[in-house]
């Protein structure tokens, strides 16, 4: 078992397999060895966050390692299994928390499912839909507006 | 805070040197605090590092829409848009490569207004767009066809594999509805027939007469293929190799570069129909009803290549080369199969029942029928999206890859279309009257 804490001082105590999700915890490990008992410190990620993380390592601790066919295959942010569409129904605040936890936790599927939900968020959405989405205040004047517009008009003859 | 990597910007492929990004590290407080705001508050570009948006964008690959739309949300987005690796990272999820304007191009349009002036083209794309010159110059064709390109840029400078994408993405777009340009190789009253060919070499025979090797670029004759009693009634281009079947029953081996004849394979009681061959093997089908293969071992990752045999008794066969056995037999053609194709776990088959089968070869069973030829499918060619048939009824059709619909027919020749290729952007016709077309569904895009 290894023990870990989060930012706020709450310590969770999870399977080896589960915390070698992440390389980070992973490298950790190997570097201090087998007989520390001394708890991890995660400085970056809240225990609320590291809860969810964790959930979500435990629910793909049985997954097969990634078959080399399916590397080559190109990913697409359609097929995202249902039990992580359900593990990604949160609100943006934790959607961002978590994507930025994988990150620094060196977890690349969540990571990866992370984004994919983000980019799902983007698609089908008008300009003003996404920057509503999001929260992102237009800053372009008129003129660079009308500049990007240009630069996209290749794209709009479908 | 967690460092983030710095993003790789080494250019190594064709000189596509980009426009480089700086990219802002983010130091905006300890943001893993619980305390963050709750959904409504937040800004995205307040908390996500651009390394991180970027690898989201890198997720819209299969939505030019939304590509287009994400450079108009805000500037730090259309900054971002701009970054070259993001754009080559989006071209690799599609398998999109640089294309290449090649010199060939110039070539074959000076032959064809020199030479093939009376040529005939019919060319019509789909019930809108309708072409038809008959008995004119094939330039008039040729420069009709250009109008047909309709998709136009108005150029501002662009990360150069974004503008790999922009022409990947157009010419799929030329391939879906059906815009491309025509160019004759040989014309329809051509004094030879057209056997098999590719981008740079033809092969044509003529009653009475030795086959003939021919430049397509230049349309000059290479080396005749001179030995066979009678006609050649099967040929395989491979690389430098010419290989030739004849009524003969022989199987001949040629070398393009050193213009002569390496090998003679004897074997086969009947006429040779039928010639496929990699780096190893070469397999060769007659009426004699028998596979023959000359071969060294053969690696089993060739397996696939040419382990299934199309044959005149309506069915399918699977042969395993280790065993020599059939293992599978698709049955559900009513005539004859002509053609098939693999790709991936699927084969693609075409009979003289006017059908393509579209199979599963995991369950063994057809999976679709695609209807629309009005006489037998003879030649077929499958790639990522696409379906591309040849017919008795003289007309090209190309299917929609995944629901199987046809997009659009052409009927640029005048008797059954007997070869299809593709070579990158460009689909090569060929048919029983004489005639080798180029079509082109990029040069357009290149051009500008």
């Amino acid at each position: 078992m290894v023990k870990i804490t989060s930012s706020d001082n709450q310590e969770f105590t999870i399977a080896k397999e589960i915390a070698n999700q992440s390389v980070l915890i992973k490298n950790m490990l190997e570097d201090v060895g087998e007989a520390d008992d001394q708890p991890i410190p995660l400085p970056n990620v809240s225990g609320a966050i590291l809860q969810k993380v964790i959930e979500y390592a435990t629910m793909h601790k049985d997954d097969p390692p990634a078959a080399p066919e399916e590397e080559t295959r190109p990913k697409s942010s359609e097929d995202i299994e249902e039990r992580d569409k359900e593990f990604m129904n949160v609100d943006q605040g934790t959607l961002f928390e978590v994507i930025l936890a994988a990150n620094y936790l060196d977890m690349k599927n969540l990571l990866d499912l992370g984004c994919k939900t983000v980019a799902n968020m983007i698609k089908g959405k008008s300009v003003e839909e996404i920057r509503k989405t999001f929260n992102i205040v237009n800053d372009f004047t008129p003129e660079e507006e009308e500049q990007i517009r240009k630069e996209n008009e290749w794209c709009e003859d479908r | 805070m967690p460092s983030y990597p710095q993003c790789n910007h080494s250019e190594e492929t064709l000189n596509l040197s980009g426009t480089d990004i700086e990219y802002q590290t983010k130091e905006t407080g300890n943001l893993f605090d619980s305390s963050i705001a709750k959904s409504s508050e937040v800004n995205i570009n307040d908390i996500l590092p651009e390394e991180i948006l970027l690898q989201i964008f890198s997720n819209l690959y299969q939505r030019p829409d939304a590509l287009i739309t994400v450079p108009e949300v805000c500037r730090q987005w259309a900054r971002l848009l701009h970054d070259n690796n993001l754009w080559k990272s989006l071209c690799s999820s599609k398998n999109f490569s640089p294309i290449l304007k090649d010199a060939t191009n110039n070539q074959i349009q000076k032959q064809s207004q020199s030479d093939f002036s009376q040529l005939k083209i019919r060319c019509r794309c789909n019930s809108a767009m309708k072409i038809t010159c008959d008995n004119k110059n094939a330039m008039e064709a040729y420069a009709k066809g250009r109008k047909r390109c309709n998709v136009i840029w108005k150029g501002v400078s662009l990360a150069p594999w974004k503008a790999v994408y922009r022409q990947n993405y157009l010419t799929f777009i030329n391939w879906m509805t059906g815009k491309f340009t025509i160019k004759p190789v040989f014309p329809s009253d051509f004094s030879a027939l057209c056997l098999a060919f590719n981008e740079n070499w033809a092969v044509v025979i003529a009653q009475g007469l030795p086959g003939k090797l021919i430049n397509v670029q230049t349309g000059e004759c290479h080396m005749l293929l001179d030995e066979h009693e009678g006609i050649i009634s099967a040929v395989k281009l491979e690389k430098k190799y010419v290989i030739t079947g004849g009524v003969d029953s022989t199987v001949r081996v040629w070398s393009i570069e050193t213009r002569e004849r390496l090998k003679v394979l004897a074997g086969h009681r009947g006429e040779i129909v039928s010639i496929q061959c990699n780096a190893e093997i070469i397999v060769s089908g007659s009426e004699d009803n028998e596979i023959q293969e000359s071969s060294k071992p053969f690696p089993l990752n060739y397996l696939y290549l040419f382990n299934e045999t199309g044959s005149i008794d309506q069915d399918i066969a699977i042969w395993s080369w280790k065993t020599g056995k059939i293992v599978k037999k698709l049955q559900g053609h009513q005539g004859c199969v002509y053609c098939i194709q693999a790709y991936g776990d699927e084969l693609y088959s075409g009979s003289s029942d006017g059908l393509i089968k579209r199979w599963n070869l995991n369950l063994g069973k057809s999976t679709q029928n695609l209807r629309g030829h009005d006489s037998g499918v003879i030649c077929l060619l499958v790639d990522s999206f696409k379906i591309v048939s040849g017919s008795g009824d003289y007309s090209v059709k190309v299917w929609d890859k995944g629901t199987g619909n046809c997009l659009y027919t052409l009927k640029h020749h005048n008797a059954t279309v007997w070869g299809l290729n593709l070579f990158g952007t460009k689909l090569m016709t060929s048919s029983f009257d004489t005639s080798l077309v180029v079509l082109d569904f990029a040069e357009e895009i290149i051009d500008e």
